[in-house]
């Protein structure tokens, strides 16, 4: 039972991440490598700030703000300087793989015998539940407002939004700077989870990420209820379930990165296969659901 | 009044001499005239759409819309007083949102980067939108646009284009994409939204019937310069063959 709750609060810590990468990988329609850098950010960030004596959430709100700050470094180097979206991310990647060692001064610091958010009575699941809640609400109304369809827009037809009289790039960064945010605070919180924050905790971030969203959309692409961030939070915590059993099978957790790489290429794969059959499952459905109406 | 004025466009090209698209080209549209543009392929009717909505920066020469220099202004600020719609279906609306979606960042047009709840308008709001179209868009209102036609795509874009009542409809050839039926019935549409709202709008057509057929003004462009211009009554005796027979070498 304990495994099962700490595979479970795992998932929930790592679904902030998913989401965030959903944002820039589904929203925005960019792959965002920068993910990398900003997960181990957060984890450098709250292990400084815990160990020079701030509390919890003044170090999570840190992780946010550099998170922030990283994505808008990404942002301007595509939106500004123009260089494509994967190599400012990979770029960003690399500056932030050398800012969190000098952060954290070296490779890692445990935080066992440090205070942290899950130092508390209150159980981690409930803690991280609490959090993950408040963070996917939030998203899902910012999501509903002018600015969240928006930035929808932008990752559909950018042309469109420019002309209904938006600068595109300024969203584009505020979308990356937000998917940044949430990956540096899913970074924080995982560190004071697992008890150390260490400089490569970050490596593989934005592929287990987009593993977590291509499983929970193709794992539920047919319910309508559901709204996309709680399928994506739903396919993380699967995902993390699916990891557990594999190592459990004998799997070594070095072989982990290969899983998650397979994983996505069997899900594109059969994904593409289907859509390329006779009529795929999903505009059938389209098809059906305009004739009905 | 939109007033043109000597309008200059050259691309430079590596192989010698710049392409002069337009040259000095001055024209002069009143509020809520209908302009046609024709002419053959590259006489520069796309691209005076192009610096006109600001993507294309003018060479030399000024537009101005009432008093405002539009020439100064970046392409986002113009698009909030100028709307377009291409050639492409798709290119107005966006795929994966639904009929609903797309009209609501229309009417939200200057008004979108707020924490205000987007959809926020009423069924019967949208749908009194979507009155006069006969594509049966109303029946689609929350469908995800990739699922519709070409033809009802482009109904929506126009809707959505006019919606928020620009000063400047921009129409790029956009009826070409479309089968004839689909084609004509887009027409109709377009020439009821114009008439309607009194917007000022030039439309570039290859389709000489379509631009004799609607609007008040007809310019035809060759070389970057104007060839014909005809108004109401003159514009009425025009038929498609005296343009052909005496512009043959043009069209």
């Amino acid at each position: 039972m304990d495994v099962l709750m700490s595979v479970g609060t795992q998932g929930l810590i790592l679904g902030l991440m998913s989401l965030g990468v959903y944002i820039s990988y589904k929203i925005l329609n960019c792959a965002d490598m920068s993910a990398d850098g900003s997960f181990a950010l957060g984890g450098a960030i709250i292990a400084a700030s815990l160990k020079s004596g701030l509390s919890p959430a003044v170090g999570s709100l840190l992780a946010v703000t550099a998170g922030l700050a990283a994505g808008l470094l990404t942002g301007i180097l595509h939106v500004k300087v123009k260089i494509t979206d994967l190599l400012s991310g990979i770029l960003v990647m690399g500056i932030l793989y050398s800012l969190n060692l000098r952060i954290m001064g070296r490779a890692n610091i445990p935080l066992f015998d440090t205070k942290h958010m899950f130092s508390y009575q209150l159980s981690p699941i409930i803690i991280a539940l609490m959090l993950v809640a408040l963070c996917k609400v939030s998203l899902d109304l910012f999501l509903k407002t002018g600015l969240g369809y928006t930035l929808k827009a932008v990752g559909d037809n950018p042309q469109m939004v420019s002309s209904l009289g938006i600068k595109v790039g300024s969203i584009k960064i505020l979308g990356l700077m937000l998917s940044n945010a949430l990956i540096s605070l899913s970074g924080s919180i995982m560190a004071q989870y697992q008890g150390f924050s260490d400089a490569s905790m970050g490596i593989g971030t934005l592929v287990l990420g987009i593993a977590s969203i291509i499983i929970g959309q193709t794992l539920f692409r047919k319910t309508r209820f559901l709204k996309k961030t709680s399928i994506i939070l739903v396919g993380t915590i699967i995902y993390q379930f699916t990891i557990y059993i594999a190592m459990n099978l004998g799997m070594a957790a070095t072989d982990l990165k290969m899983v998650t790489s397979v994983v996505i290429i069997l899900f594109l794969g059969l994904g593409r296969i289907r859509s390329n059959g006779k009529i795929s499952v999903f505009s059938m459905r389209g098809i059906l659901y305009a004739k009905n109406s | 009044m939109l007033r043109i004025h000597r309008l200059t466009k050259s691309f430079s090209n590596p192989y010698g001499e710049p392409n002069k698209v337009l040259t000095n080209l001055s024209l002069e549209i009143k509020k809520g005239e209908f302009v046609s543009i024709i002419g053959s392929n590259g006489t520069g009717k796309s691209t005076l759409l192009n610096i006109i909505s600001g993507l294309v920066k003018e060479s030399d020469g000024e537009i101005t819309l009432d008093n405002m220099r539009l020439t100064d202004l970046p392409e986002h600020s113009r698009t909030r007083i100028i709307s377009r719609v291409f050639q492409n279906p798709s290119a107005g609306v966006c795929p994966s949102m639904t009929v609903r979606e797309n009209l609501s960042l229309a009417l939200n047009k200057g008004k979108l980067l707020n924490l205000k709840k987007c959809l926020r308008h009423n069924s019967e709001e949208l749908e009194e939108l979507l009155d006069c179209i006969s594509l049966d868009l109303k029946k689609h209102i929350d469908i995800e646009v990739k699922y519709l036609s070409g033809g009802q795509r482009q109904a929506l874009a126009l809707v959505m284009a006019s919606v928020s009542n620009p000063q400047v409809l921009l129409l790029d050839e956009h009826t070409a994409a479309l089968d004839p039926k689909t084609s004509s019935e887009i027409m109709e549409l377009t020439n009821h939204i114009v008439n309607e709202k009194n917007i000022t709008t030039l439309m570039v057509t290859h389709n000489l019937k379509h631009a004799l057929a609607y609007g008040n003004r007809l310019i035809m462009l060759h070389k970057g310069e104007v060839v014909l211009d005809a108004r109401e009554d003159e514009k009425k005796s025009l038929s498609i063959e005296t343009i052909l027979k005496k512009f043959e070498y043009e069209i």
